[in-house]
């Protein structure tokens, strides 16, 4: 039997259910105090008897400052940027453990005065480390040589951080990036939203500036759907040491690794996702070529992971689904140029069309005002820009012609590889085959540092 | 910095139906399957792009 709560209006220790009700409030407020000391008993005994459904729900505030972190820095032939970039870290992340990789940078006379700065810099900072690989061995290569060392060291990190040698971070992006890792349980990667430096440079630079904006917001929108964003980007990204260990680290000479390393977290039920408030900046190619060397990696590494991914194909959907559109699409617009009716189309279907078309447009011209009034880097130029159409126009038409080129390259490499395991009479033609496209812009081996740099690097 | 959303393949694939339709439609006698056909794939990025739009709206940070 329950016993009055203090407060209630009963008598000395009178219970609830034999107390004189002189009104009905007084018998509400009755009813309300046994409804109410009934469910702290139920919850009770549901905690008693149910302790693990309560603690196995993620908490938003399970992030202790304590998780131990080291920041990855894999570089070749270094620049300015990348001793500002070590110093900044430093400045606003004192007790951050850093580990610069050189892999192999020539010693010439142009990178030896940075490497000295340093190589210097780490000696005075306990907590800084300068190590170099025995053979080049590009990104992927010595992230796994960083990691390889952190994990046989006896302080091996809770959170490891992999970044771009050319980056610019902001104060507190690290700390966001730990606290987003740890706001979910099976999060294993966070990256930061990123930012152009050099978008005002001319028109190349500043449609890139859009286009990245608008791959954030792609990600962003991606936080809650099948298990995160499509790529946990290079330049900056956060990993539990935990998963980057179930994965066997980053897959040695693929030509994208970030993608391919979110795509096999995502394969052991890992999750991934954008923090929208941990920013870094980086630069964009700022000529048509560079770009297009860029943009050749990409999509060719792409399609290297949606091949690898076929018997798990959720994890790279949205990648798929793309490209099947897009395939489908260009079938369609071939099919139109060679099936004819006679301009007997049926009325109903251009109907249909003229009213999805437009709806289409305005859904198209909703997202690109929410994509600039986003927009913290645009000026009215970036308005004039986008509300212009054309210029975006010719940029896509460009993408689209560099797509279908690497569909070509990607076919023709898969398939004369596969010939000439069977026929190594085929080598020259194969050969020859390969200097063509390279004569088009198409190769497996452009990598972004070799772009401005040094040829056949990827980094 | 690698990316790989919608700006490129999807972002090409979802915004390529309406001008290459749209051009297509100003021809004559383009057959009813291939115009058929467009109105799916057209349909299909509709909801594509308001599914984005619906997502991002929801998943910002305010």
């Amino acid at each position: 039997m329950l016993h009055c709560l203090e407060g209630a209006s009963c008598v000395r220790g009178e219970s609830v259910t034999s107390m004189r009700v002189d009104c009905p409030i007084e018998l509400l407020y009755n009813h309300w105090l046994m409804f109410y000391s009934h469910t702290v008993l139920l919850i009770d005994l549901i905690k008693d008897y149910f302790p693990l459904n309560i603690k196995r729900q993620p908490s938003k505030n399970s992030y202790k400052k304590n998780y131990t972190s080291a920041i990855l820095i894999p570089t070749y032939c270094p620049t300015k940027t990348t001793y500002k970039l070590i110093k900044s870290i430093k400045r606003w992340n004192p007790e951050a453990r850093i580990i610069i990789i050189d892999d192999k940078t020539p010693l010439s006379k142009k990178n030896i005065p940075v490497l000295n700065r340093i190589k210097q810099f780490a000696k005075d900072n306990k907590n800084i480390k300068y190590i170099r690989t025995k053979n080049n061995s590009h990104k992927a290569g010595a992230l796994n040589y960083g990691i390889n060392k952190l994990l046989t060291t006896k302080n091996t990190p809770q959170i490891i951080f992999t970044l771009d040698d050319d980056v610019i971070v902001n104060k507190d992006t690290f700390n966001l990036m730990k606290k987003s890792l740890y706001s979910g349980r099976k999060i294993a990667a966070v990256c930061s939203f990123v930012r152009v430096i050099n978008k005002n440079v001319n028109l190349l630079t500043r449609l890139q500036g859009l286009e990245y904006h608008s791959f954030n917001l792609t990600k962003i929108a991606d936080n809650t759907f099948l298990n995160g964003p499509l790529v946990m980007q290079g330049m900056l990204t956060g990993f539990r040491t935990s998963a980057l260990k179930k994965v066997h680290g980053f897959t040695i000479g693929h030509l994208i690794e970030d993608y391919d390393i979110t795509a096999r977290l995502k394969g052991k039920g890992f999750k991934v996702k954008i923090e929208d408030r941990a920013q870094a900046w980086t630069e964009v190619p700022e000529s048509i070529g560079n770009l297009w060397k860029q943009r050749v990696r990409w999509t060719f590494g792409g399609l290297e992971v949606v091949k690898l991914s076929l018997n798990n194909i959720m994890v790279v959907f949205q990648d798929f689904l793309g490209h099947s559109i897009f395939i489908s699409l260009f079938i369609l617009i071939l099919l139109s140029l060679f099936i004819y009716n006679g301009g007997n189309s049926l009325e109903i279907e251009h109907k249909a069309l003229l009213v999805i078309i437009p709806f289409l447009y305005l859904i198209t011209s909703i997202y690109n005002i929410i994509l600039l009034t986003s927009y913290k880097d645009g000026d009215w130029k970036d308005w004039i820009l986008k509300l212009s159409i054309i210029p975006e126009l010719f940029y896509s038409d460009l993408l689209t012609i560099n797509l279908i080129g690497t569909y070509l390259f990607f076919i023709y490499k898969n398939i004369s590889e596969k010939l000439i395991k069977r026929f190594r009479n085929l080598l020259p033609i194969y050969n020859y085959g390969s200097k063509l496209f390279l004569k088009l812009g198409y190769s497996s081996d452009w990598g972004t540092k070799e772009i401005s740099k040094k040829g056949g690097i990827t980094i | 910095m690698t990316d790989y959303g919608k700006g490129s393949v999807l972002g090409a694939a979802t915004t390529l139906p309406t001008t290459s339709a749209g051009v297509l439609l100003l021809s004559n006698g383009i057959h009813p399957m291939i115009v058929l056909g467009f109105i799916i794939i057209s349909s299909i990025s509709t909801l594509i792009t308001i599914s984005y739009l619906f997502r991002y709206l929801k998943n910002r940070t305010k």
